[in-house]
């Protein structure tokens, strides 16, 4: 029988109680031991925080410095792009081959605007030619007659003789006068004729020359815009493709700064991972030197086991995490490098491209050489017009001043015929006078006929001739508005070409030279990140320690041993994510196994920072977590 | 009063010296050539060139303008440049050859584009000829008179 009435039941109570507190003694003894490791294990994963932190933020600034470097060099590659396709504001091309196409027109227009007056005074001249033939025929006829009336004189008496020889007279001094009228006019004409034919026959050779001259250079000058043209097209092909890599590399860089953020998150944990180690420390630091610990303060072994679970699940999980991030951070770089190593070829053919293309070009040159032979020769059809319109001037002069001339006879040559028709009169018997005076009435009927259509169709030619002239002042005033336009416009578009020329060739290179650096950069960044080793060397000693503690709890790790509060406690850290909510729980078991009980009334039992308090270990005021 | 058989009569070449002598019989109506291009320089170099050969002209600064005009009816050829704004060349024989009312009516193209690429488009097709800028005024004048007299053989309208 157990003395002093203390029965059995109670003894092994007791017994058992003194079991398990030896129990808890000596796991807290051999806990005890592993601290002397803790404190380093906490402190690695602080480095890694650290360590990965000045990694990752290099390689985070390298990214961004990488990004921006980019996101110049894709601006001019877009703007070189825009050049190389004739988009941007010059429209060099567009605006040479619009300028030599209307230099053509031009040329096309005053060219042919020449030759058709030129054909048109020709016509003119053939004209006058046929009019002076047909006076030449009518004079010849009145000297025939002349002649006729002299034979028929000689065989009357010699009283009528001067009668006849009078009106012979009168006739050949009318047909002398006309003669000398006409001979005077025509051979003015003739004169104006030949000095047309004569420039004729050279502006003729002169504009086949200058079509030649004219379809020579509008074909080099063609050529020349084609050449750069189809030159540019692969330079354009490469910069698409560098266009698109480039935004291919955006894709991979925005990949690699999204794995950079897994970096905050992680080391964040493993903040609060290694503060959870550092008040486990302390706690049990201070239940070594009781009289840093409020009196009933224990360590609660059961709690210790499942919360050293709890921050073992988050440091595998960061671990996972952050060597998945490591993985993707050194494939998306890798895959940048890929990436600068394609571009970085484009972009040596690109400027292959751009210096073939360009490659002792005399293209703005040529352009401003070209089209100025062209508005040259353009002005040579201006000459030509000149030179038509003075001669059209002077043939109309001369023209004028013979049919007025020729007019003025008109009245000697009716008073001719007249005369020869009374002095035929006297003579009844004179039939051949009377038919002779008859033939010379009509002459002078013929003549005035002849002199009036003369003047009436060389006055419609001429009218016409002016019409054509004042149509071609029109065609020309146009021209010449045009002509001078294209002049004006020629230095410009010569230097947009010559621009064109610049901006290719010094962009291509330079944005080659660019991405050559921002390649050389991702280059070296890369070798400097060793997160494989860094994790192992941080991540090993914190997963020991769990492992230890675990063992050494595991005895308590039966879910019966947990009170109530502990369980709930245990709840709230499984289902935070980071260890912040963690960290605060422990802080608040930490105060709470430190403060005497009932020091949170007042505050809601599920309120942040406060826990419940046990509710089976009230008398043992020894709650730890 | 006779003309006596002794004196001949006094001959001229009056239909000669006219500017625009007509290049198609008198008792005829001239031909409608529909002038289009952006250069008026051109257009009225044109114009005064094919008045003078006795052709009526119309203008039009480009193919919408052109279309618009062809709508009125009455025109016998186009004479088209190429290169033009709102309405290249290209786009108007396209727009015409989709008409049956116009799929026959003859073009001249006169276009300074002399780059094979460019031309070969219209190489062969019905009712279209091709002259390059600068041209002179006879090949010009007889390159209309030629697609004038063009019958179309498998667009009779």
């Amino acid at each position: 029988m157990p003395p002093d009435g203390i029965n059995a039941r109670a003894v092994g109570r007791a017994f058992g109680r003194g079991a398990a507190r030896l129990s808890r003694w000596k796991a807290r003894r051999k806990i005890s031991r592993v601290f002397s490791t803790m404190e380093a294990d906490y402190q690695h994963l602080l480095r890694f925080g650290r360590e990965s932190d000045r990694q990752f933020t290099t390689l985070a600034e390298g990214l961004a410095h990488m990004d921006a470097q980019l996101s110049q060099i894709s601006g001019k590659t877009l703007t070189l792009e825009h050049s190389l396709n004739d988009q941007d504001e010059d429209h060099a091309l567009a605006s040479a081959f619009t300028h030599y196409r209307r230099s053509v027109d031009l040329v096309h227009s005053s060219m042919g605007l020449a030759l058709s007056e030129e054909e048109q005074m020709e016509l003119i001249e053939d004209k006058l030619l046929g009019d002076k033939d047909r006076f030449v025929r009518n004079s010849m006829l009145f000297k025939s007659l002349v002649t006729l009336i002299r034979i028929e004189a000689a065989r009357i008496d010699s009283e009528n003789q001067n009668v006849f020889a009078h009106v012979a007279a009168e006739v050949s001094d009318m047909v002398k006068r006309m003669s000398e009228i006409a001979t005077k006019a025509f051979g003015n004409i003739e004169e104006v004729i030949l000095e047309g034919t004569e420039g004729r026959g050279k502006l003729e050779a002169l504009q086949a020359d200058l079509t030649v001259r004219a379809q020579r250079s509008a074909e080099s000058l063609r050529r020349e815009l084609e050449r750069i043209r189809a030159a540019l097209v692969p330079c354009a092909d490469r910069s698409r493709e560098i266009s698109a890599i480039l935004s291919e590399t955006k894709a991979a860089t925005s990949r690699v700064a999204t794995s950079l953020q897994y970096q905050d998150i992680v080391r964040q944990k493993l903040e609060h991972v290694a503060m959870g180690f550092r008040d486990i420390i302390d706690h049990i630091t201070d239940l070594d030197n009781p009289g840093r610990l409020k009196k009933g303060s224990r360590l609660d072994l059961g709690y210790l086991h499942h919360a050293i679970r709890v921050q073992q699940a988050h440091i595998a999980e960061s671990k996972s995490s952050i060597a998945a991030a490591g993985q993707d951070v050194t494939r998306g770089m890798s895959e940048l490098l890929e990436k600068g190593e394609a571009l970085v070829a484009e972009f040596a053919r690109m400027e292959e491209s751009a210096d073939a293309a360009f490659r002792g070009s005399r293209m703005s040159e040529l352009f401003r050489v070209e089209t100025n032979g062209l508005i040259e020769i353009s002005a040579q059809g201006e000459r030509t017009n000149k030179r038509v319109q003075w001669l059209v001037g002077r043939v109309e002069d001369f023209a004028r001043v013979f049919t007025e001339d020729i007019s003025r006879q008109e009245f000697d040559v009716k008073l001719v015929a007249l005369n020869a028709e009374v002095a035929a009169a006297r003579l009844p018997t004179a039939g051949a006078l009377s038919r002779l005076a008859e033939e010379t009435s009509r002459l002078s009927d013929d003549t005035t006929r002849i002199t009036l259509s003369m003047s009436a169709e060389l006055n419609e030619a001429l009218r016409k001739l002016q019409g054509v002239r004042t149509e071609s002042n029109r065609t020309r005033e146009a021209l010449d508005h045009e002509k001078a336009e294209l002049l004006s416009e020629v230095p410009g578009v010569s230097d947009k070409l010559a621009r064109l020329n610049d901006c290719v060739q010094r962009h291509s290179s330079e944005v080659g030279r660019d991405f050559g650096a921002v390649h050389r950069e991702i280059g070296g960044i890369l070798p400097t990140f060793n997160f494989p080793s860094l994790i192992e060397e941080c991540f090993c000693p914190a997963e020991t320690l769990c492992r230890n503690l675990l063992e050494l709890t595991s005895a308590f790790a039966s879910p019966e041993d947990l009170d109530v509060g502990a369980v709930a406690r245990l709840d709230a850290h499984k289902g935070r994510y980071t260890m912040q909510s963690e960290h605060a729980a422990h802080r608040a078991a930490l105060d709470l196994a430190a403060e005497p009980p009932g020091s949170t009334e007042g505050l809601p039992p599920d309120a942040p920072g406060t826990t419940p308090a046990p509710k089976e270990h009230d008398d043992a005021n020894i709650e730890l977590f | 009063m006779k003309k006596p058989a002794s004196i001949p009569e006094p001959t001229g070449r009056a239909s000669e010296v006219v500017p625009s002598a007509p290049a198609v019989p008198s008792d005829r109506p001239a031909k409608t050539i529909l002038v289009v291009d952006d250069f008026v320089g051109v257009r009225m170099y044109h114009v005064s060139l094919l008045s003078r050969g006795g052709y009526r002209c119309e203008t039009a600064s480009d193919g919408s303008e052109a279309l618009l005009r062809l709508g009125t009816g009455g025109v016998d050829l186009v004479l088209l440049d190429l290169h033009m704004p709102t309405m290249a060349g290209g786009e108007f024989i396209r727009r015409i050859r989709s008409d049956p009312a116009h799929a026959a009516l003859p073009v001249l193209v006169i276009t300074s584009e002399t780059a094979p690429g460019e031309l070969r488009g219209y190489e062969g097709m019905d009712s279209v000829s091709v002259l390059g800028k600068p041209v002179l005024p006879k090949v010009l004048l007889e390159g209309v008179r030629r697609m004038i007299r063009w019958r179309p053989t498998r667009h009779a309208t």
